[in-house]
C-alpha cells in the first residue's frame, strides 16, 4: 500500500461500474444540434473530397499540382500524413498494454478508432495519386492472362503489404477489443439497437473460459501489432529513403519517420480526444491526468523529432556532398521556406511549451497546441517530398510547384472523411472501453486495499 | 438441466463461492464476469498465434520469390530472390498471418461455442448485470437441489440468486 496517496488513483478506485457504464451508454445515439451541425461540416467536406477526386479522374491528373520535376506532391504528402496518425493509436493501445500504463485506459479507445479511419483514409491516397486509380489492378499479385506480377524488391509493393496488414490487423485489434463492450450495451438497449449490438457481440457472455482466451488473444494481438508501429512506417519511409536524390537518400528516414508519426498521432489523439471528452461529458473517465500524459510523451516526440531535424542539417554540412548542401540550405532559404519554418516551429519548438505543468493541463493550450503540431507534421512530410524532388542535383532539373484547387480540395476534404467517420463512431459504439475501465477501477482498489469494502 | 445463477458485487466473493461450490462435489460451476479478474492464463491460442507467423513467414517469402522467379527479368545483374527486400514482405506476412490466425482460435475457442451451441441464443443463465456490474457463479443443478445451491451461494455472499431454466 503506498503511502504517499495519489489523489487520481483514489478518485478512479472509488468509482462505480455503474457510473462507467452509464456515462459512456448515457452519451451514445441521443444526437443534439451542435453533433448534427459538426456532421454536417465535416460531410460537406467529405463530398468536397469526393467531388473532387472524380473530377480528377474524369478530366486527369494534371488537376494535382504534380509536374516536373516534383512527381511526388500533396497526395504522397497526405498519404504518409494519414498513415503517421494511424500509428500513434497502436502505441497507445497496443505498446502501452505491454508496458501496462495506467493512463492509456481512458483513452485507448478513442485512438484505436483514429487509427482504424486514419488508415483507411491513407489507403485511398495513393489510388488518388496514381490518377487512373484502376491501374492498382497490377500491383495485385494475381495470376493474370498477360502474366505479368509485381516486383517486390521495390518499396512501393512493400507499401502495399505493409499498409494493408496493418489495416486487416488494426481493425481486427480494434473489433476484438469492443466486444465485451458491445456486449454490455447489448444488454442495456432494447429494439432495433440490442438487436445490431446483439449481432456484433457474437454473443459475448463474460464466463470463465471466455475470458481465458480473450485475455492471451488480446495480449498477442498487443504483441504482434506493435513491430507493426515500428516497421508499417519505417516501410513508408524507404519510398524515400531507397532513392538516389538528396534529401531523401538518408539512413536515419526509419527512426525519423516513425517518431515523427508517433508525434503527429498524439496531436490527433489529443484534437479529437478534447471536444469529446467535454461534448460527451466524459470528464471523470477521461481524466485531466490522462491529457497531461499524452503531452508530455509529445514532449518527448517532439524532442526526437527536433533532434532528427539538427541530425539532418549535421549531417548534409559534415558530409561535405555539395547537392546534400544544398537541398538542406533551400530548404531552409528557398521557395518552400514558410513550409519549413513552420514545420521547424510547429513540431520542435511548440511542444516545449508542454514543459510547463501550468500549459499541460490547461484544455485551450492543449488543443492549441495539438493543432499546431498537427499542421507541422503535414508541413513536414511536404518538406521533405516536395523541396527534396524541386531542388535534386543539377539546376537543369529544378523547378517549383503550384498547388492547385483540386490538390487542397482532396486533401482538406479528406479530413472530412475521417471526421465523418470519427463522428459516427463516437456516437454509436463506445469511445471509452467501458470493460478495461473497470478493470483499471477493480485493479486500483486493489493497490489500495479498498477491494472488498468499497461498497 | 438448468440450475441456479448467484449474483455477487465483488470478484472475490465469486472466487470464494465457486471454489466452494466445487470443493462441496458440484461439477459444473462456470464464473461470469463483466471484466477479466485472473491474470494471464495459457491457452491453445498461443499455438495458433505460432503457426500463423510460420505461414506468413513462409508464404510471404515464397509469394515475393515466386512472382521474381515467374517474371523473370534479371535487372542490374542482381539475383531473383534476394534476402533484404524479401525480409520486409516476409515480416508483414508473419504478422498479418499471426493476427489472423490468432482471431480464427479466439473465434472458434471463445465465441463460437456459446454462438453455436445455445442455437445463436444467449446461455440461459445469462443475466443483463452481468456484463454490467455484477460478477456471477452459475451452478449447474437439478430441480431437486436449487434450494441446497442457493442457500451455499447466499452463504458466501450472493447478493441475489435466481432459477435459471430453459425457456420451452
Amino acid at each position: 500500500m503506498s503511502v504517499i496517496r495519489d489523489p487520481d488513483a483514489e478518485k478512479l478506485a472509488r468509482m462505480e461500474f455503474d457510473e462507467v457504464d452509464r456515462t459512456v451508454e448515457g452519451s451514445l445515439w441521443r444526437p443534439t444540434k451542435f453533433y448534427f451541425a459538426g456532421l454536417a461540416i465535416t460531410v460537406g467536406l467529405l463530398l468536397m473530397f469526393k467531388g473532387a477526386w472524380i473530377d480528377q479522374v474524369i478530366r486527369g491528373i494534371g488537376l494535382s499540382s504534380k509536374t516536373n520535376p516534383a512527381g511526388w506532391t500533396l497526395y504522397i504528402t497526405t498519404f504518409v500524413f494519414w498513415v503517421g496518425i494511424a500509428h500513434s493509436g497502436t502505441l497507445i493501445s497496443a505498446i502501452l498494454y505491454l508496458f501496462r500504463a495506467k493512463w492509456r485506459t481512458s483513452i485507448y479507445r478513442a485512438a484505436e478508432a483514429m487509427t482504424v479511419f486514419a488508415i483507411m483514409t491513407a489507403g485511398l491516397f495513393p489510388l488518388i495519386h496514381l490518377g487512373r486509380l484502376w491501374r492498382m489492378y497490377y500491383i495485385l499479385p494475381i495470376p493474370n492472362q498477360r502474366e505479368l506480377w509485381p516486383n517486390f524488391t521495390s518499396p512501393l509493393m512493400w507499401d502495399v503489404v505493409a499498409v494493408n496488414t496493418y489495416l486487416t490487423v488494426s481493425t481486427m485489434f480494434f473489433y476484438l477489443g469492443l466486444i465485451p463492450d458491445i456486449a454490455s450495451l447489448r444488454d442495456r438497449t432494447h429494439g432495433l439497437k440490442h438487436r445490431i449490438y446483439a449481432l456484433l457481440a457474437l454473443n459475448w457472455v463474460g464466463s470463465e473460459n471466455q475470458w481465458r482466451y480473450y485475455k492471451q488473444a488480446y495480449m498477442f494481438f498487443a504483441a504482434l501489432a506493435t513491430p507493426l508501429v515500428i516497421s508499417v512506417h519505417s516501410v513508408v519511409s524507404w519510398d524515400f529513403a531507397v532513392s538516389i536524390i538528396p534529401g531523401w537518400h538518408s539512413t536515419i528516414f526509419a527512426p525519423y519517420f516513425v517518431a515523427g508519426a508517433i508525434h503527429s498521432g498524439l496531436a490527433m489523439v489529443l484534437t479529437l480526444l478534447i471536444p469529446l471528452r467535454s461534448r460527451m461529458k466524459y470528464k471523470n473517465l477521461i481524466r485531466l491526468v490522462d491529457l497531461e500524459n499524452v503531452a508530455k510523451t509529445l514532449v518527448f516526440t517532439g524532442l526526437i523529432v527536433g533532434y532528427s531535424y539538427i541530425t539532418e542539417f549535421f549531417v548534409a554540412w559534415y558530409s561535405g556532398n555539395g547537392f546534400e548542401k544544398s537541398v538542406f540550405l533551400y530548404r531552409a532559404v528557398g521557395d518552400y521556406k514558410a513550409f519549413f519554418w513552420t514545420m521547424f516551429t510547429c513540431n520542435a519548438i511548440v511542444p516545449l511549451f508542454f514543459l510547463s505543468k501550468r500549459i499541460r493541463t490547461s484544455i485551450p493550450w492543449l488543443f492549441v497546441i495539438s493543432i499546431l503540431v498537427n499542421i507541422g507534421m503535414w508541413c513536414e512530410r511536404f518538406v521533405i517530398i516536395t523541396t527534396s524532388l524541386s531542388h535534386d542535383f543539377l539546376p537543369y532539373s529544378w523547378g517549383t510547384i503550384k498547388m492547385t484547387p483540386t490538390d487542397l480540395m482532396i486533401v482538406i476534404g479528406s479530413f472530412g472523411l475521417f471526421l465523418t467517420l470519427f463522428l459516427i463512431f463516437s456516437k454509436t459504439l463506445p469511445p471509452v472501453a467501458t470493460t478495461e475501465m473497470k478493470e483499471a477501477i477493480e485493479l486500483e482498489r486493489e493497490d489500495l486495499g479498498l477491494a472488498g469494502g468499497a461498497h | 438441466m438448468g440450475g441456479v445463477l448467484g449474483l455477487f458485487k465483488e470478484p472475490h466473493s465469486m472466487d470464494r463461492a465457486a471454489e466452494y461450490a466445487k470443493n462441496q462435489g458440484w461439477r459444473s460451476v462456470i464464473r461470469i464476469s463483466p471484466l477479466p479478474t485472473h491474470g494471464y492464463e495459457s491457452t491453445p491460442v498461443q499455438w495458433c498465434t505460432l503457426a500463423g507467423a510460420l505461414t506468413g513467414g513462409t508464404t510471404g517469402f515464397c509469394l515475393a520469390s515466386f512472382a521474381a522467379l515467374k517474371y523473370g527479368m534479371i535487372v542490374s545483374g542482381k539475383p531473383l530472390v534476394t534476402v533484404p527486400p524479401y525480409l520486409v514482405i516476409l515480416f508483414e506476412f508473419t504478422i498479418l498471418f499471426g493476427a489472423i490466425f490468432t482471431m480464427a482460435a479466439v473465434m472458434a475457442l471463445a465465441i463460437f461455442p456459446n454462438l453455436f451451441f445455445h442455437r445463436c441464443r444467449l446461455p440461459v443463465w445469462h443475466d443483463p448485470r452481468l456484463t454490467h456490474d455484477h460478477f456471477g457463479v452459475f451452478v449447474e443443478c437439478t430441480e431437486a437441489e436449487r434450494d441446497e445451491v442457493r442457500a451455499l451461494l447466499e452463504k458466501e455472499g450472493a447478493v441475489e440468486t435466481k432459477i435459471a431454466e430453459e425457456k420451452r
